[in-house]
């Protein structure tokens, strides 16, 4: 996950990202970001910032080109975060079945997207290659898609019946790949041809 | 003249060493001998050598010189049985050159004490006596018969002695009387070495012992020289390494200085001693080294050591060894030595004496047993809140000086239950836990508290050293609003704070409570302080409490401090104390390390978020250090270059800082974007607003609670009537989208699609920096100032879709107001209560109107966007004023052009699009519009 020679910050459930340098593999993490009250359930790096979500309800974006570190209260905890592609939002899913796309400069909420389940696991989001959708895993064993701007729910794509465990979208193409119950999947649009379209 | 001068310069010249010979003219200079080649020459010319034969090193001969002919020649074999008699015995010195004996040899032979001197007679009492070190006879080979014979020769001190009446065996001296002593040693003391057979050095002396005559004087007891050679060695102690002279030739070494030895002592011992140097003469011997190859005598090397040679026992040894004549000979003649003795044997100094008595035991009082019952927790007493009787008591006590302690009915009051005095208060009584004070105060009270509150802040605020005391807070009903508090100077604030301790300081001094216990000089001012302002006294004359060394600033800190302590001591026993956390740090610590940005409280958020007002609330912003190895492996410059930390900054922070204190923040009241935040964000920019940092400690926790309960509470009641305008709002945007018809159709898609579109800053965030980003043409620059209003436009359009949406939300914050109002009617209008109302229901802008937004959304609005802009804020800022018209204009049509601006909006948009004119950005917008579509289809 983390670029190479780069540090890369796993986070941990004692509420601490630690960041190690591969480069030097030392054992010991180059610092320790405590500020979370309770564990960290995700971790994303930009090419200056480290996002993090922590299980007490706030997003942390620790800036390092600014020496900035931005706090945003949820409330509910927050079990996946990742940037837009653009660098300029921050999406974060909470466990109240809500997925909110904050501003990532002011901390102001842009949008809400609900419908999908949401309470007891850890689940992702993701943003879609345009940043023109907002996708999630569910427990109900859909991933939902919505509108980026209007909120609206534009897809539910049935994937299993159990919980989707992961989801992650392709960084440049139409592609998403889905882990639920053993089994990943990976999606591409209609008109992909080389391989078999699962649609 | 030159030559004079010159001869004069060397004569003062003083010079050292030897000059260098003046070089000739064609002469080459010598090179320097190389190391390898230099060579160190003795006094005849000849290499001296370094490491020697007897030094370490090994040459056969001088420099391998055997045999040759300045060599040193074996000599030749010659039979000894032709000529036996001219053996001759070679010592080492034999085979020495005469640098060895001389004084940095191995032998030196320079200064040692001749034979003439060195008696060779052994010592009859050789056993006992330790060894004296260092005397050793150089050269032993001639000694070998010395013993047989006896000494030729007497020395001369023992010869001056005998004319003297000396005797072999006596001490030198007076005679004394007394019963001589027996020179001899117990066969049990302990003797070092090996001890001769008992019998043989003893028998002379043993009938002396037998008749003791009472009127004859003897001659003093023998003395051994003291052994005055230090401990050099590791040792063990008594350890006597193998002497080298003793492995070399036995006899020599046994033999030690003694002046004392009698002729007639070595004869009576004259076996014994021959058969013992006999067999000591050659060689190593001993147990430990077995029969050496040149003894010609192994009888010895299985004598058995027995145990009787050794101490069994630890005693004391006779008192007399060896101390006589050292220090104090008196003692010695007192046989019957006193108790005290025992206590102290050893050397009296000169000038001192032994006490005659025995100094008394110091007598040790044990700690009183504590009760199986104590716990080491100390209850403060109940402390008699603030109240009507207070301030009436406590003005009588302003002037009945002193009579305080001994007021029983003073002492009455604080007896009473928490119970009582709610009673006394006429509070109501509390239902159950709830989260603060406030809610346990009438309408009034609370109204009340305010004003007292705000009074106080204004005085703190007029005041340079932050006092902020939980009495402000807490419920002081009965005092006057402004009247006490309104008093500035520094006297008239001894005074006040005097009012304001009041009934409580009663307490104050005479408890436990010593806040300044780690600065005992500093708690007993305090205490004199606190007592004092008991007995109503005042201004200067408690100034006399304080070091005089101090400053007047440090003087007037101290007092502050004194007040504070007075007062938090006060606090912690009120009744609300119950309802208070325990403090994070210790009440006597004045500097605190915190986390100098700690995230806001949490509740605070919780409306916010409930509201769904995120951003400002929501948001806390902290400087950060990251580490620098991070920052590089990150590729970003150290936004800290010279900072040490890592992580958050802590600060050493005066724990009742004013900074600690800070006024709340503002709730806002639009329901779902951030532009009325905006607004007020522009509005009061200069006002604080994070109600973080309060929670310090107790005091702040409770004036915090107090304030929070007032914002929840407004919140609440906005809450309420915001919850329709939620849902209304939601349908406005799709009601937009419902409704085309005057749109002109180019792009109906796009069109729709715009005006269903929530927040501008979204598009910001998302197209407008990347366009950006993209180039930085002029023209480019020219379409993002036009987008610019647009979006702002059209922002302020979202988010008051419509009429409806729009007079909903400013009734909203009307009705916030009014609430907020209704709750603080009448208050004074000062500033701090103006921040105040506004914390709890923020005033409407003046002109709310659209116009106003606007400006504000102007001057705001690049929010997320204005990083990357920065270097075109010049550009930009000529722009404004022009787009600021426009939007002027714009903005007067906008409530009956609703529709008509989608269209204006939306050809802004195009032209910004057109001239970006990056594929990239057009794809963008296509695929905004596609994108949805394909995932639609899937």
């Amino acid at each position: 996950f983390s670029p190479p020679c780069t540090p890369f910050p796993p986070g941990s459930i004692d509420s601490t990202v630690r960041c190690w340098d591969c480069r030097s593999r030392r054992p010991d993490p180059i610092q320790v970001l405590d500020e979370a009250k309770d564990g960290i359930s995700s971790v994303k790096l930009s090419a200056y910032e480290i996002l993090t979500g922590s299980v007490d309800g706030r997003v942390r974006r620790y800036d390092l080109r600014t020496g900035q570190l931005c706090s945003d209260y949820i409330g509910s905890p927050i079990t996946s975060v990742c940037f837009s592609k653009d660098g300029q939002c921050v999406l974060a899913a909470s466990l109240d079945s809500t997925l909110r796309l904050l501003d990532k400069d002011t901390g102001e909420l842009l949008g809400e997207y609900t419908g999908h389940r949401s309470t007891t696991y850890r689940l992702d989001c993701v943003l879609n290659e345009l940043d023109t959708h907002v996708g999630c895993a569910s427990e109900d064993g859909h991933v939902y898609f919505w509108d980026l701007l209007e909120g609206s729910l534009a897809l539910r794509l049935p994937v299993g019946q159990g919980v989707v465990q992961s989801l992650a979208f392709h960084p440049s193409l139409p592609c998403l790949l889905v882990a639920t119950q053993g089994q990943v999947t990976l999606w591409r649009e209609d008109t992909f041809q080389p391989q078999g379209d699962p649609d | 003249k030159m030559a004079e001068s010159s001869d004069s310069e060397e004569e003062d010249l003083v010079s050292y060493g030897s000059a260098l010979q003046p070089l000739q003219e064609g002469e080459r200079i010598k090179k320097p001998v190389p190391l390898q080649e230099q060579t160190v020459t003795d006094a005849k010319g000849r290499y001296q050598r370094f490491h020697g034969a007897f030094t370490g090193g090994f040459s056969a001969g001088y420099f391998n010189t055997v045999g040759t002919k300045e060599g040193w020649t074996p000599s030749a074999f010659v039979s000894s049985r032709q000529k036996r008699a001219d053996r001759t015995v070679f010592g080492p010195e034999d085979f020495m050159d005469e640098e060895d004996l001389s004084e940095f040899g191995i032998a030196p032979k320079d200064i040692t004490t001749t034979d003439d001197f060195a008696s060779k007679a052994k010592d009859r009492i050789k056993e006992k006596a330790r060894q004296i070190a260092g005397v050793v006879a150089p050269i032993p080979g001639t000694t070998a018969f010395d013993d047989l014979i006896g000494p030729s020769k007497i020395t001369v001190g023992v010869e001056l002695l005998r004319k003297m009446g000396w005797k072999e065996g006596q001490g030198i001296g007076p005679r004394v009387k007394r019963k001589p002593r027996r020179q001899k040693p117990d066969p049990t003391v302990k003797i070092y070495g090996c001890a001769l057979p008992p019998g043989l050095s003893e028998g002379s002396e043993d009938e002396e012992d037998e008749y003791q005559p009472e009127n004859v004087t003897f001659a003093p007891k023998d003395v051994m020289p003291v052994d005055l050679t230090p401990k050099e060695n590791v040792h063990g102690l008594g350890y006597k390494g193998l002497d080298p002279s003793q492995a070399l030739f036995g006899a020599s070494g046994r033999e030690h200085l003694n002046l004392f030895t009698g002729g007639s002592e070595e004869t009576s011992n004259l076996l014994g001693d021959l058969r013992h140097s006999k067999g000591r003469k050659l060689g190593i011997t001993g147990q430990a080294f077995g029969v050496g190859a040149l003894e010609e005598e192994d009888d010895d090397i299985y004598a058995t050591d027995t145990l009787s040679k050794y101490d069994t026992v630890l005693k004391d040894e006779e008192p007399g060894d060896g101390l006589y004549g050292w220090t104090a000979p008196k003692q010695y003649k007192s046989k019957k030595r006193p108790e005290r003795d025992f206590k102290y044997i050893g050397k009296v100094l000169a000038g001192f004496s032994l006490a005659s008595k025995p100094s008394a035991p110091v007598k040790i009082y044990p700690p009183p047993s504590l009760p199986r019952t104590y716990r080491p927790v100390h209850h403060f007493r109940p402390v008699l809140p603030a109240g009507s009787e207070s301030c009436r008591l406590q003005r009588a006590l302003e002037h009945s000086a002193g009579k305080l302690e001994s007021d029983p009915a003073q002492h009455g009051r604080h007896a009473l239950s928490a119970a009582q005095r709610r009673e006394q208060l006429g509070e109501a009584e509390l239902k159950g836990p709830a989260s603060s004070v406030l809610e346990y105060l009438s309408e009034k009270d609370r109204e009340r508290l305010k004003q007292v509150k705000q009074a106080s802040e204004q005085q703190m605020k007029a005041k340079p050293v932050p006092q902020q005391s939980p009495s402000e807070a807490k419920p002081v009903p009965q005092q006057s609003p402004s009247g006490r508090f309104q008093l500035a100077s520094r006297e008239d604030d001894a005074h006040k704070w005097q009012t304001l301790l009041g009934g409580q300081l009663a307490n104050a001094g005479s408890s436990d409570f010593k806040p300044f216990a780690k600065n005992p000089e500093k708690q007993n001012r305090y205490e004199n302080f606190v007592k004092s302002l008991k007995q109503g006294e005042r201004g200067e004359r408690l100034e006399r409490f304080f070091d005089q060394n101090m400053t007047e600033w440090e003087r007037g800190r101290e007092q502050e401090e004194f007040f504070r302590a007075a007062m938090f001591y006060r606090s912690s026993n009120s009744t609300l104390s119950s309802r208070f956390t325990r403090a994070k740090y210790e009440d006597d610590v004045d500097k605190v390390e915190v986390p100098r940005d700690q995230e806001n409280d949490i509740d605070d958020k919780e409306t916010a978020v409930k509201m769904k007002m995120f951003g400002k609330l929501t948001r806390d912003n902290f400087e950060w250090h990251p580490d620098k190895l991070l920052c590089k492996r990150f590729n970003v410059r150290d936004p800290y270059p010279d900072s040490s930390v890592v992580g958050l900054p802590k600060v050493k922070r005066d724990k009742y800082s004013v900074f600690n204190f800070l006024t709340v923040t503002e709730p806002t009241t639009s329901a779902t974007q951030a532009t009325n935040e905006k607004i007020q964000e522009s509005n009061s920019l200069n006002k604080p607003k994070k109600s973080s940092r309060w929670d310090v400690s107790d005091k702040e926790k409770e004036k915090k609670d107090s304030i929070s309960e007032f914002i929840s509470l407004a919140r609440s009641k906005a809450d309420a009537q915001q919850q329709p305008p939620v849902p209304a709002k939601e349908e406005c945007g799709t009601g937009t989208t419902e409704t085309p018809p005057s749109v002109v159709t180019d792009e109906d898609k796009d069109q729709e699609e715009e005006s269903k579109r929530p927040p501008m800053d979204l598009f910001k965030a998302i197209f407008v920096s990347s366009s950006d980003e993209k180039s930085s043409s002029s023209e480019e620059e020219e379409s993002d100032e036009e987008e610019q209003p647009a979006t702002s436009e059209r922002q302020s359009e979202t988010t008051k879709p419509v009429d409806v949406a729009d007079s909903s939300s400013s009734n909203l914050q009307e009705n916030v107001t009014a609430t907020t109002d209704s709750g603080i009617p009448s208050l004074p209008t000062s500033k701090q209560e103006l921040d105040a109302a506004e914390e709890f229901g923020p005033k409407l802008p003046p002109a709310f109107s659209s116009g106003r937004l606007c400006k504000h959304l102007e001057s705001t609005f690049p929010g997320p966007s204005r990083k990357e802009k920065h270097r075109k804020i010049r550009e930009r800022h000529k722009a404004k004023k022009e787009r600021k018209r426009k939007k002027e204009k714009k903005k007067k049509h906008k409530k009956q052009k609703n529709k008509g601006k989608h269209k204006n909006k939306k050809s802004e948009k195009e032209s910004s699009s057109d001239t970006t004119d990056s594929s990239d950005s057009l794809s963008d917008m296509d695929t905004t519009g596609l994108s949805p579509k394909e995932l639609l289809r899937r």
